[in-house]
């Protein structure tokens, strides 16, 4: 699907331009159809609640995140075009070993969620910041920012060592994935995102990349909350409410809610506060994992670095995170 | 996806939220708060997407495909379609909020405790009209009990419940976006049941119960004395 490197066939391409050039008219005919159905439709929805909450929640995600989406492609393209090749890494520390820290502390200045994160990491990456490094700062940047640390303390009612608490064990779970990268993460298939010259002029360089960006990461964000929604819709909060056991189950069940429920980083507090019936590790593992690794930022890093990079990096960042939750909160909470 | 349709649609996307906000549909789906980050995100869109569509050279447009070239690179996978999906679904079949079907899969207690300054004494107005997140928290958390022998306003749909005359007053309450939609529901004594979504207007006395043996809460209770129906409100969500 997106990895066009290994197709180099002469007529694979070809091929797969005459299936892409079906989908406008394809797209057209769906809008016709759901436009004379409309009054249908609205029967339909309104004799299923389940449909109605479905497609209530599936468009909440893409609205919520569109803001931060486009911040986020902006961002990426005005480094990818405007920022001369090597002056961000001239930036960081020359031992990428002590880079890794920086690039961790560096994710506090981004004000997003992760849908933002994904496209700059990528052009980080373009613009000769080592992957560990951009690594990092695509772990750290959604989980340590002001914004979300101030609704950690909104929602935690002032109880400020959840916030710290969650600081620092997501920050350790960024830094350790950064590190764990330069060990024997080289090996590992990453598609770095080439510099690609979209117009003669720089604006038009700027608006290419961003619209590149907005439609690789957002197709796939758009997959992934379609994921959630279903989540959301199918798993009753009540269920993970009775489902709070002993530490370690909990910290476990916490954590994979977090990945599937995918909510924005911005809002997980409030989520885990809710969550009052878990222990506060538990509640601490919900905050650090959702995001590091969920399911719509799994499938954007897909679309982004390939399927085969995803596919690795995003367990991996799984198990840091709950060994750092469990860690931090038993040292902390 | 070549650059002609991608700056369209980008364009079309950000007239479909510009328009979501000024109708008011976004609040269907998330917060007050996004509204300027919406249109701003939507003007930027469509401006990028016309420039995209009209005005940038087309000397990039199509690489020149070469065997061993890595074309596909500069060009969009087909997933990028799906971006136009939710904005279509929310403009075209325009999905309703969160209503009783959410409602009733949630305890509909959220109402946190006290904050350290204690409470406010309640306005003089009579009925006073209260948030069903208001009236939760004090029914639940104020020791001085300021609800007591106030006649209270309450705005609401109904939803089931299994206590009680068997229905609540109900509101959903959003943290970010609908897909962390939580209920708040005051039970109810008295008063005709309509039926499940329909919006009200309640006026009643607060009915003081104990916390359970286990100390957990209840819903908070309302002795309707009288029930209205109304229109469903611009912002659906507390």
């Amino acid at each position: 699907m997106t990895d066009a490197p290994t197709r180099t066939d002469v007529d694979g391409p070809t091929r797969t331009r005459d299936r892409r050039d079906l989908l406008p008219y394809l797209l057209s005919a769906v809008i016709v159809v759901l436009i004379l159905s409309r009054s249908r439709i609205a029967d339909l929805i309104e004799a299923n609640g389940a449909l109605a909450t479905w497609l209530t929640v599936f468009v909440s995600i893409g609205v919520q995140a569109l803001p931060f989406l486009v911040m986020g492609v902006v961002l990426s393209a005005l480094i990818a075009v405007y920022v001369p090749a090597d002056a961000l890494a001239r930036w960081l520390p020359q031992r990428p070993a002590a880079a890794v820290p920086v690039a961790g502390l560096s994710g506090m200045v981004l004000p997003g969620c992760e849908c933002a994160s994904v496209p700059i990491a990528g052009s980080l990456m373009t613009r000769g910041i080592r992957p560990a490094a951009a690594l990092t700062f695509l772990l750290a940047a959604p989980a340590i920012n002001p914004i979300v640390l101030v609704s950690t303390a909104v929602a935690f009612n002032g109880r400020y060592e959840f916030v710290l608490a969650r600081f620092t064990a997501s920050l350790l779970v960024a830094v350790v994935m950064g590190w764990l990268w330069l060990w024997i993460g080289e090996r590992l298939p990453l598609r770095i995102p080439r510099p690609h010259q979209h117009g003669s002029t720089r604006l038009g360089s700027f608006v290419g990349a961003a619209g590149h960006d907005l439609f690789q990461a957002g197709g796939f964000l758009v997959i992934g909350s379609a994921v959630a929604a279903t989540v959301n819709v199918l798993v009753p909060r009540e269920w993970i409410d009775s489902l709070a056991a002993s530490l370690l189950l909990s910290v476990l069940i916490l954590a994979v809610f977090a990945v599937v429920v995918a909510v924005c980083s911005e809002a997980d507090a409030f989520i885990a506060a809710s969550l009052s019936a878990f222990p506060p590790s538990a509640q601490l593992a919900f905050m650090v994992v959702g995001p590091a690794v969920d399911i719509k930022l799994f499938a954007m890093q897909a679309g982004t670095f390939g399927r085969s990079f995803a596919l690795r990096f995003a367990p991996a960042t799984f198990v840091v995170a709950v060994l750092a939750s469990i860690l931090v909160g038993g040292l902390l909470l | 996806m070549n650059r002609l349709t991608q700056g369209v649609i980008m364009a079309v996307i950000g007239v479909m939220v510009i328009t979501a906000t000024v109708t008011g549909l976004y609040l269907n789906f998330v917060k007050e708060v996004l509204r300027i980050p919406l249109v701003v995100s939507a003007g930027l869109l469509i401006l990028m997407g016309l420039y995209q569509a009209f005005a940038s050279d087309s000397g990039a447009e199509e690489p020149v495909s070469r065997p061993g070239h890595e074309v596909a690179h500069d060009k969009v996978s087909a997933v990028g379609w799906f971006l136009v999906v939710p904005f279509l679904i929310m403009s075209v079949v325009v999905p309703p909020p969160l209503g009783s079907y959410s409602a009733e899969r949630d305890t509909g207690l959220a109402a946190s405790a006290a904050s350290d300054g204690g409470w406010e004494p309640l306005p003089a107005e009579d009925p006073v009209t209260l948030t069903l997140d208001e009236f939760q928290s004090r029914a639940l958390f104020d020791e001085s009990e300021s609800l007591r022998g106030r006649t209270i306003r309450l705005v609401g749909f109904v939803s089931s419940v299994e206590s009680g005359e068997g229905w609540a007053i109900t509101r959903l309450s959003l943290n970010c976006c609908a897909a962390d939609g939580y209920a708040l529901k005051v039970d109810v004594i008295g008063g005709q049941r309509l039926p499940d979504d329909t919006w009200i207007e309640a006026v009643g006395r607060w009915v003081p119960t104990p916390p359970n043996e286990d100390g957990s809460y209840s819903l908070p209770i309302l002795e309707i004395d009288s029930v209205q129906q109304i229109e469903a409100p611009d912002n659906p969500y507390e």
